[in-house]
């Protein structure tokens, strides 16, 4: 599902973000990335998401090389993933219903469908008395459910989480981990960056660290 | 129909929250594009008023000294079958004459009783437009007609005050390119104006646009909120400036039709026809909508979402 070959990436002033990476992970599968601030995972995820490019190397997602896609073919592949940020990014003028029928909106779905989907979304996160609120109306584990419905909610073959329980208590954290094992155990491959060492033990997938651009070892759990 | 309903609401959505920078945007381009009328309107009325201000509507066709009765009664005749002439009037020598002492009898006493006078005042054939013509359609008539009647065996030459036509239209050629001048400065500095805006938005809702591109959506569904913004834009500043000229140009006219020196030019004054006000609608919004296109081709698959951390 997953395929990195011999990624390197380098930006100006000869600083490696990513070097020699080789990375497979299959569909379904569910894989945590841990390291240090700056040691790669975000230029990895921008890799992942094809916002960014390698400076050498393959990047194969779904059965399609990014390096290849054309502008309209990278807009198609887009719709196939999902994508949770620490920081939300979630629309302030928009309500959390609105905010979660973004990514169906976009490909053009019927009101209808998108309404419906909307609804399921909400029941499974648990927002469904707060489909009409503002983000800043809700909590911040209420706003990161409302991220992680936004990219689910059309149904990704790829969810990438980049720190998703970073402003959340435990108890919230464990609540974004089971949706996001949920995803997992219905086919959609989950790969999610953190630093919660004890979230990750208490998890017990497949670890992968990177720290000064390189992927290290796999520690085993 | 739900598509451009949606792209309404997120412009007005929009411009709730930087109600500022809109309202000083709009009130720069309602100046920017009521200048713009104002010199459209200008342009159009000393056009119309050309003929009025003239020496007279007359044209005077001149015979050659040995011209014979009946290509005199050609002349005469394809002027009175003209609809755009009438009073037509044949002006032998000794008529013209007599005419002519009559009015330098005070200027030129010396000169009345010369013998030789007839020698330099020849035979002529006069009309005047008729009162039917429109004024926008005067200058044509004459100008025509001297085509025309310069054809006709005998004719030495066609006269309806040209010099001074020439001169006036010279002035209002000098007016229309100072106002085609003054009217790109005022269009292109409309541009910049609608661009800088639309380019401001764009930066404010940077993050929007990030999530937008991060979600699959295409560069064109995400520009259109922005071209649907300077369309808006360009149509109500282009509105106001209409009914901002259309007030002045109401004053304006009141104030010439009770003086009496310009009543005359204010009864064929006009405002910008029902098409002219449509057009310049269009324009408006057209120029808005390229103006933000010229500030969001930036916006391309990824282009914010790449800079997101």
């Amino acid at each position: 599902m997953i395929e990195f070959s011999h990624v390197y990436k380098t930006y100006s002033g000869n600083i490696h973000a990513l070097r020699n990476i080789d990375l497979q992970i299959d569909r379904g599968e569910f894989v945590f990335l841990t390291g240090p601030s700056g040691a790669g995972k975000t230029t990895l995820f921008k890799m992942l998401t094809a916002f960014d490019k390698p400076s050498s190397g393959e990047i194969v997602v779904a059965g399609q090389n990014l390096l290849q896609l054309s502008n309209d073919q990278l807009v198609q592949f887009r719709r196939r993933i999902g994508v949770v940020f620490q920081d939300f990014k979630l629309l302030k003028d928009r309500t959390l219903a609105e905010n979660i029928a973004l990514p169906l909106l976009v490909r053009g779905d019927s009101a209808t469908q998108v309404e419906r989907r909307v609804d399921e979304m909400l029941k499974l996160v648990g927002l469904e008395h707060r489909r009409d609120n503002r983000p800043e109306a809700v909590s911040g584990g209420e706003q990161q459910r409302t991220a992680l419905a936004r990219a689910l909610v059309h149904q990704p073959s790829v969810l990438i989480a980049d720190e998703p329980t970073g402003n959340l208590d435990p108890a919230r954290s464990e609540e974004i981990m089971d949706l996001l094992e949920r995803a997992a155990a219905q086919g959609t491959t989950v790969f999610v960056a953190t630093h919660d060492q004890a979230l990750v033990q208490r998890r017990r997938k497949r670890v992968l660290r990177i720290d000064q651009g390189l992927l290290q070892a796999e520690p085993s759990l | 129909m739900t598509t451009a309903l949606r792209l309404l609401l997120e412009v007005g959505q929009n411009w709730r929250r930087h109600a500022g920078l809109l309202l000083t945007t709009l009130i720069v381009l309602t100046a920017g594009f009521a200048t713009l009328l104002c010199l459209a309107v200008g342009a159009q009325n000393i056009a119309r008023v050309l003929t009025l201000w003239g020496e007279s509507n007359q044209i005077s066709v001149f015979f050659a000294d040995d011209v014979t009765t009946d290509k005199i009664s050609a002349v005469a005749k394809w002027l009175g079958d003209s609809e755009s002439f009438s009073k037509t009037e044949i002006v032998d020598t000794e008529k013209a004459v007599a005419a002519f002492r009559k009015q330098i009898e005070k200027t030129a006493p010396d000169l009345v009783n010369d013998p030789d006078l007839a020698k330099f005042v020849p035979t002529s054939v006069q009309a005047t437009l008729a009162p039917g013509v429109p004024t926008g359609r005067q200058l044509q008539a004459l100008q025509g007609a001297e085509r025309a009647l310069s054809q006709f065996a005998g004719v030495s030459s066609v006269s309806y005050g040209q010099d001074w036509i020439r001169e006036y239209a010279d002035a209002v050629h000098g007016v229309q390119s100072l106002g085609f001048i003054l009217g790109g400065m005022a269009l292109v500095a409309a541009t910049l104006i609608m661009g800088h805006t639309v380019s401001r938005s764009v930066q404010n809702r940077r993050q929007e646009v990030a999530v937008l591109e991060l979600v699959g959506a295409t560069s064109a569904y995400i520009r259109a909120p922005f071209l649907t913004e300077g369309a808006v834009l360009g149509f109500a500043s282009t509105l106001l400036g209409l009914v901002i000229v259309r007030g002045l140009f109401s004053i304006v006219q009141t104030a010439m039709q009770t003086n009496p020196s310009f009543a005359s030019v204010a009864a064929v004054m006009e405002f910008l026809s029902p098409l002219g006000c449509a057009i310049a609608l269009v324009a408006g919004t057209g120029l808005g909508a390229l103006s933000a296109w010229l500030s969001v081709r930036q916006i391309n698959s990824g282009w914010a979402a790449s800079e997101t951390n």
